[in-house]
């Protein structure tokens, strides 16, 4: 039976992937900034209540993720001063009823929106949500914002439908024609 | 030497510094070209985190090869799937209309976005191995103060 014989191109090339994983897969594990590697996303884990009684400052140093938040944590941030609402959502959504005070900040267009994200401040918590589930652009752009160094992200994953059935929303009236 | 050897000897340098370069920053920053890679919405996450560990390897290797001169053609042939997978995505998420890093050089919020500068570099870096993998293949008597394998 005649062997098929494996070019010596394909050869060095798989050596060369085999190689890569030898490096990558234990520098990845040694990287503090290296990923988990698993068949999920991680899952964000729900802020304690007493997490936001200390200075934003003080959990900059210790938060790894972004956390999810429910509504009380939302209205006691609020109140408090100690965060901004982010609306991962595009301008027709964010138009038609929001978080009272909340910034448009729509996930697939972040790059144009690089003068806000840009001047968020470090000393307040970023609060990312969208409508709620299935919706996740609160989720993305929340990584996205920790990715880029904020660390003091969290995710309003309830979103906008949970807080409709208890707060009221801001509404955006859209700009009458001009009459000629 | 002759011209067609020196102009090898600068396509293979100008590739072993672009892969070397573009591996620096993924392989510093996994978690940040994972994001990347996953904004692309292409695979699934165990294929995302995988490929953010592996592949800036890959291409750190490629280049590394390429400085030295060794396994031309093989390497190559790697960079040439690398390319024509990057175009492919790229395609995609321009089609798709998405408005995100292109995951190429620079990881976590200061890098290129995806567009129709992204694919001519992709086009030119696979032309050039492109280029190298046919030179290195029928020319190898001529080039032995090239390639050594």
């Amino acid at each position: 039976m005649k062997k098929t014989k494996i070019p010596k191109v394909l050869k060095q090339a798989l050596f060369l992937i085999i190689l890569a994983m030898a490096l990558g897969l234990p520098a990845n594990w040694i990287n503090p900034k290296g990923i988990p590697l698993g068949f999920t996303r991680p899952t964000a884990v729900s802020a304690a209540d007493s997490l936001f009684t200390l200075p934003v400052g003080d959990q900059h140093q210790r938060l790894d993720k972004p956390l999810t938040i429910n509504t009380d944590q939302v209205h006691t941030l609020q109140n408090a001063e100690k965060a901004i609402l982010l609306d991962a959502r595009s301008l027709t959504e964010y138009r038609s009823g929001h978080i009272p005070g909340a910034v448009n900040l729509p996930y697939e267009e972040i790059f144009e929106h690089e003068d806000i994200y840009n001047s968020l401040p470090y000393d307040k918590w970023l609060i990312c949500y969208c409508e709620g589930p299935p919706c996740d652009l609160g989720e993305l752009l929340a990584w996205e914002l920790f990715n880029m160094g904020y660390t003091a992200v969290a995710i309003y994953t309830d979103g906008l439908n949970e807080w409709i059935k208890t707060q009221d929303v801001e509404r955006v009236e859209t700009e009458p024609a001009h009459e000629n | 030497m002759k011209i067609k050897n020196i102009l090898l000897i600068l396509v293979r340098l100008f590739l072993a510094g672009v892969f070397i370069y573009a591996a620096a920053g993924k392989i510093a920053n996994p978690a940040g070209f994972a994001n990347e890679v996953d904004n692309y919405r292409m695979l699934p996450y165990i294929l995302v985190t995988l490929m953010a560990a592996i592949l800036p390897w890959v291409e750190m290797i490629c280049g590394l090869m390429l400085l030295l001169g060794k396994w031309v053609r093989g390497t190559s042939v790697l960079i040439i799937i690398m390319n024509v997978v990057f175009i492919i995505a790229i395609s995609s998420a321009m089609a798709r209309g998405l408005d995100i890093e292109c995951g190429c050089f620079k990881i976590g919020g200061e890098g290129a976005k995806v567009g129709f500068i992204r694919l001519i570099e992709d086009f030119i870096f696979l032309a050039g191995a492109a280029i190298l993998y046919y030179f290195y293949s029928v020319g190898q008597e001529q080039m032995s103060g090239i390639d050594n394998n």
